[in-house]
């Protein structure tokens, strides 16, 4: 009698698993902490329009305390200082820019939008401005 | 020296690759917001003939002015920071109560990222399962044997007649054993010869021979002693949906046997609706009209029978007559509907290296399925032991994305660990080879 088993013996057999695979991964995990500046401002344009603008309104898609300004540089007068004609200038709305311009007719003006935003967690994600010319 | 080395040199190659297609997708996703614009511009009310300007400023920031005063109008002042100069807007994207925001917003002076020192998934556990992590990733793996669907319990619609479809004909249980094809059952009357025992007849007493319709043409009446002639012994009344012998004298006070063949409902099932199983009557003891033709293996139990293949085969669902609808021949259709709830959730919990006041959570998904986050939890130190939740939603994790949070007055929040559950719908069909746990002490016994 052997002092061992003479009975041949079979080399690993690798499992076969099948089936549905789910999966989750996730990387660059972070907590994060936010520090706040305080308010920022942020300016757009020129938009240039040829002639005495008539009616401008303003969209914008916004989070947060975002307040809008609408600053013109009016052209065909003899002060062109930047002024201010609409403040604030709120998403949604329109006015009539000869009601609310008295310096006189112009030949041409360029338009800014002033942004400032106040909160924390202000975002601007676009916005539309519209100016129509009057006869 | 690493940089030189092959795998250094790979590793950088393969940065410089992932920077590529990270750009690429970033150009990608700017084109997608500038055409976003132009359908939000066009939904905005519209004045005829006007001038537009506008921005999508996550896509362009557009035309900005050097020579314009960036002082607060509201204020007066001048918003600087340390190195006194203008504080600018950043670009932003991130994750507010499960909406993506972005564009350009309020400044800030510095971003403080804390690593989590714990990552662990909890779930409920339906197949093998591997986890693996680093000191920011964490990968978990789900090998359920089948997708993980489930079913609402099967109804049975009535096809035909459509007059009777918001009839119940059919009680359903069950569910299928594979696969989730619609079922059609056909209601059919089968004849069958029956026997039926009528005792004392009593002279034009109208006696029922069955609950459901029956041939006139070949009822035999008889006893012991003799046989009984139609119209002359008795007469048989259909009229009215009645099935009734009425004796005449000549047999008042006698008992008899009838045989009569009955027409009593059945049922034969197909999933192509063309080709149908044998007939199977409704009752569970004779189920069959003739099992020398169309017998096959049939388990009834409590009086539910099996929806079968047009083979026999039974499909898992199991059906029951109505009896006081079943009166008419119909085609029905069994469906069992999925139901929507599928797919794996799981729960990653975030310990983070030193609690404290965090108002963000940044991650980045790399796995070819997107998973969706359904709720974010945190326990802190007033919160120790509950978890309110600080978010709830739906919001698919596709790409990297800072998800923001606060309490009620918009302030960070002291988090101890987080919780985020997630939710995996999507799977792969995968066959792995798994070598057993010993396969070397096992290779070297058969070297031997």
């Amino acid at each position: 009698m052997l002092p061992f088993s003479d009975r041949a013996i079979q080399g690993a057999v690798p499992a076969s698993l099948v089936g549905a695979q789910y999966e989750f991964g996730l990387r660059d995990i972070s907590g994060e902490r936010y520090n706040p500046a305080g308010p920022g401002v942020f300016v757009s344009g020129p938009f240039h329009v040829d002639g005495m603008p008539e009616i401008i309104r303003l969209d914008a898609d916004t989070t947060g305390t975002v307040d809008c300004y609408l600053i013109c540089r009016p052209q065909g007068i003899p002060v062109t200082l930047d002024r201010i004609v609409k403040s604030p200038f709120v998403p949604g709305t329109a006015f009539s820019f000869p009601d609310v311009w008295t310096a006189g007719a112009l030949t041409s003006a360029d338009f800014y939008l002033k942004w400032v935003f106040r909160s924390d967690d202000a975002v601007l994600t676009r916005f539309l401005l519209q100016i129509t010319k009057g006869a | 020296m690493t940089g030189h080395s092959p795998e250094g040199d790979f590793l950088a190659r393969m940065d410089q690759f992932l920077s590529v297609l990270d750009q690429d997708s970033d150009a990608i996703d700017r084109l997608l917001y500038a055409a976003e614009m132009e359908t939000w511009m066009v939904s905005r009310p519209q004045f005829s003939g006007a001038a537009r300007f506008g921005y999508d400023l996550s896509s362009t920031h557009g035309q900005v002015p050097s020579d314009v005063s960036m002082v607060d109008p509201t204020t007066g002042v001048r918003c600087l920071d340390a190195a006194l100069l203008d504080r600018q807007p950043i670009d932003v994207s991130f994750l507010v109560d499960g909406k993506l925001v972005r564009g350009i917003g309020a400044p800030i002076v510095s971003v403080d990222r804390t690593l989590p020192i714990n990552l662990v998934w909890s779930e409920s556990t339906r197949g093998t399962e591997e986890t693996l992590s680093g000191p920011d990733w964490t990968q978990y793996t789900l090998l359920a044997p089948a997708p993980l669907l489930t079913f609402k319990a099967p109804s049975a619609a009535v096809i035909l007649p459509k007059s009777h479809s918001d009839e119940q004909i059919l009680e359903v249980r069950g569910q299928q054993v594979a696969g989730n094809l619609p079922v059609y059952v056909k209601i059919v009357f089968v004849p069958r010869r029956r026997k039926v025992a009528i005792s004392q007849c009593v002279d034009k007493a109208a006696q029922s021979l069955s609950a459901y319709r029956i041939s006139p043409d070949d009822i035999i009446v008889y006893d012991a002693a003799q046989s009984y002639e139609q119209d002359q012994d008795f007469q048989i009344d259909l009229t009215a949906g009645h099935s009734d012998i009425v004796p005449r004298a000549t047999l008042a006070g006698k008992t008899v046997n009838v045989q009569v063949t009955e027409y009593f409902p059945g049922y034969q099932c197909s999933i192509n609706n063309m080709d149908w199983s044998p007939a199977v009557m409704f009752d569970a003891i004779t189920p069959f009209p003739d099992v020398r033709k169309n017998y096959f293996p049939i388990a009834i139990a409590d009086g539910w029978f099996p929806v079968v293949d047009e083979l026999g085969s039974p499909l898992g669902i199991e059906i029951q007559p109505v009896s006081a609808n079943i009166n008419y021949e119909a085609l029905l259709r069994i469906e069992v509907v999925a139901s929507s709830s599928f797919g794996v959730t799981g729960t990653l919990e975030i310990e983070f290296d030193r609690p404290g006041y965090y108002n963000g959570l940044r991650l980045a998904p790399f796995v070819n399925m997107p998973v969706s986050l359904t709720q974010i939890r945190a326990e802190g130190m007033l919160t120790l032991g509950t978890t309110p939740p600080i978010f709830e939603g739906d919001v698919l994790i596709d790409r990297p994305v800072s998800i923001r949070f606060a309490d009620s007055f918009g302030k960070p929040i002291y988090v101890r660990r987080l919780y985020l559950d997630f939710y995996q719908p999507s799977y792969d069909l995968k066959e792995h080879l798994v070598n057993p746990a010993d396969q070397a002490r096992q290779d070297a016994l058969a070297r031997l």
